[in-house]
């Protein structure tokens, strides 16, 4: 592959994994789902 | 009390699962890889992330939180903001049916060509692999001349149509609880199915050129509109916005349970699994376009004839596992577009009309199937494509961003957002500042306005949708009428005495 296709390979691999990793550590316990 | 009756998700994890199923569609497979070759490689995913931060995380998070607030569907939101707007919540209800009506016609093709998998009904080898276009258009389809000359309905279409909406049923009829939990299946089982077409196809040579053609950035093409209505319009018809089911999966959500990361993790998941995608996709075109000596331009196709042409292709080429590998991609289409499907049927139609004319969850559900098979039943003719086609245009572009443009201008402007940002502020794991609101008032409604003009009015304005004619009418004309008609049937449904919990 080449450089620039490996840089785009990183950097999304690195917004996806670190969005949805900042996401769940956001997660706190007083949400209720039930009524 | 109306709302000890709600359906309700049966916890934080089923409902995630559904709303990511109904997110990721056929699209992410099937239009984003295209689109991201198309418009400048890794360039287009800079916009595209872009596109999902400024519109469709903050009107993904409108639709769910309205719901959430007001414990009503579309029309119910709407009418709770005032009598007058509800019309604005039951033109999406159409758009919602009349897009499941045909996209369970495209599930039932996956699942016929997951059969004809089976034996490898396209062949195999290096001449069955130029000749994929006749299977599907001549053999599966058995296309006729145009949209004028509808023929005869092709019949194990028809069959695998009645087995999707028995399936759709059978998982619909109970509501959400069931919804959710059967939605952590038809969202893993794909991703797992991905996961192994990505090893298939990177184990396969010319794999890393396709990946050059996917990834390769060429700055340049940020500087074009096309980049930007490529990236604004794969954002707003793959979150399920627009289509008005996200507020009914939204009031489903108990009263002190998260709004805003759910949404997060609910986008992020979705445009994940759109890249991911691409890794399948890619590096089995690079291996088909080695295979063939094909140049790109001849062997990366978006929509249909990636789906069904190109990538049967490129499996009739593979030395070896070519049944199977056949078999996992279409039960993935079939998957993937299974949960969209009951996203749209619930959620956009069964929910609102219940909200309206109350009625048993098991009757509504068994009515809106019904009338679902029957007008999908026109899609399954000879001439059904080209209809399909122009009821996509209609309702999947138009009527989607048309909706989703008036809706942020009717919330924004005409109604408090700052009282929704409170209300999701007040039980959400992550606060939303004002910036939101100004996304719904201005940045959301002309990115839909601009996908709109850009890449709909400039063409089907002067020149006739997709070059049909039918009798007096072109494929634009009657692309209007669909429109035309949904949105006078809309203010009929407004008129309409409310029996059930919608009104206000």
């Amino acid at each position: 592959m080449e450089p620039g296709a490996i840089f785009m390979l990183v950097v999304f691999v690195l917004i996806f994994g670190g969005g949805l990793a900042f996401c769940f550590t956001q997660i706190k316990g007083g949400s209720k789902w039930e009524d | 009390m109306a709302e000890e009756t709600r359906e309700r998700w049966s916890s934080r994890v089923t409902f995630l699962f559904a709303a990511i199923g109904s997110a990721i569609g056929l699209g992410n497979i099937w239009r984003f890889p295209y689109l991201a070759y198309d418009n400048g490689g890794g360039a287009f995913l800079v916009a595209w992330i872009i596109g999902l931060i400024v519109l469709g995380l903050p009107w993904l998070l409108m639709e769910i939180g309205m719901g959430r607030m007001f414990q009503k569907g579309a029309p119910g939101v709407f009418s709770s903001i005032g009598k007058k707007w509800e019309w604005l919540g039951w033109w999406p209800v159409f758009v919602a049916f009349l897009i499941v009506s045909y996209y369970a016609v495209i599930i039932a093709w996956s699942l016929r060509y997951a059969f004809s998998a089976i034996s490898m009904a396209w062949g195999t080898g290096k001449e069955a692999a130029t000749v994929t276009g006749d299977f599907f258009f001549q053999k599966i389809l058995q296309l006729s001349s145009g949209p004028a000359e509808l023929g005869t309905i092709v019949w194990p279409t028809f069959l695998m149509l009645a087995v999707v909406w028995i399936a759709m049923f059978l998982i619909m009829y109970k509501g959400a609880g069931v919804i959710g939990k059967v939605a952590v299946y038809t969202v893993t089982i794909p991703w797992i199915i991905l996961i192994v077409l990505v090893i298939r196809g990177l184990s396969l040579p010319g794999a890393a050129d396709g990946l050059n053609y996917y990834l390769s950035p060429d700055w340049s093409a940020l500087l074009t509109g096309d980049i930007w209505f490529a990236a604004f319009s794969q954002i707003a018809f793959t979150l399920s916005v627009g289509m008005a089911g996200m507020y009914a999966y939204g009031s489903f959500i108990a009263r002190k349970a998260d709004v805003s990361n759910n949404v997060l993790i609910t986008g992020f998941a979705n445009n994940a699994t759109s890249f991911f995608s691409g890794f399948a996709v890619f590096s089995t075109l690079g291996f088909l376009m080695q295979a063939l000596s094909l140049p790109a331009a001849e062997a990366v196709e978006s929509g249909l004839g990636l789906a069904f042409v190109i990538y049967p292709a490129a499996i009739s080429m593979m030395p070896t596992a070519n049944a199977l590998t056949g078999v996992l991609f279409f039960l993935c289409l079939f998957f993937l577009g299974l949960d969209s499907a009951f996203f749209l049927a619930h959620g956009g139609v069964t929910a609102p009309l219940r909200d309206k004319f109350g009625g048993s969850l098991a009757k509504t559900t068994a009515a809106v199937c019904v009338a679902g098979f029957l007008v999908g039943i026109g899609f399954t003719t000879r001439g059904g494509l080209y209809w399909l086609d122009m009821f996509d245009r209609a309702a999947a572009f138009y009527g989607l961003l048309i909706t989703g443009a008036v809706s942020c201008i009717v919330i924004g402007w005409f109604w408090e957002p700052g009282r929704l940002r409170d209300h999701v502020n007040e039980t959400s794991d992550i606060k939303i500042g004002l910036w939101w609101e100004w996304m719904i008032k201005l940045v959301v409604p002309l990115g839909l306005i601009f996908v709109l003009i850009y890449g709909g009015l400039m063409h089907d304005i002067p020149e006739a949708y997709g070059g049909y004619e039918i009798g007096f009418l072109n494929g634009s004309q009657v692309v209007w009428i669909i429109l035309g008609v949904t949105l006078v049937l809309s203010f009929v449904l407004q008129q309409a005495r409310t029996r059930g919990r919608g009104g206000k």
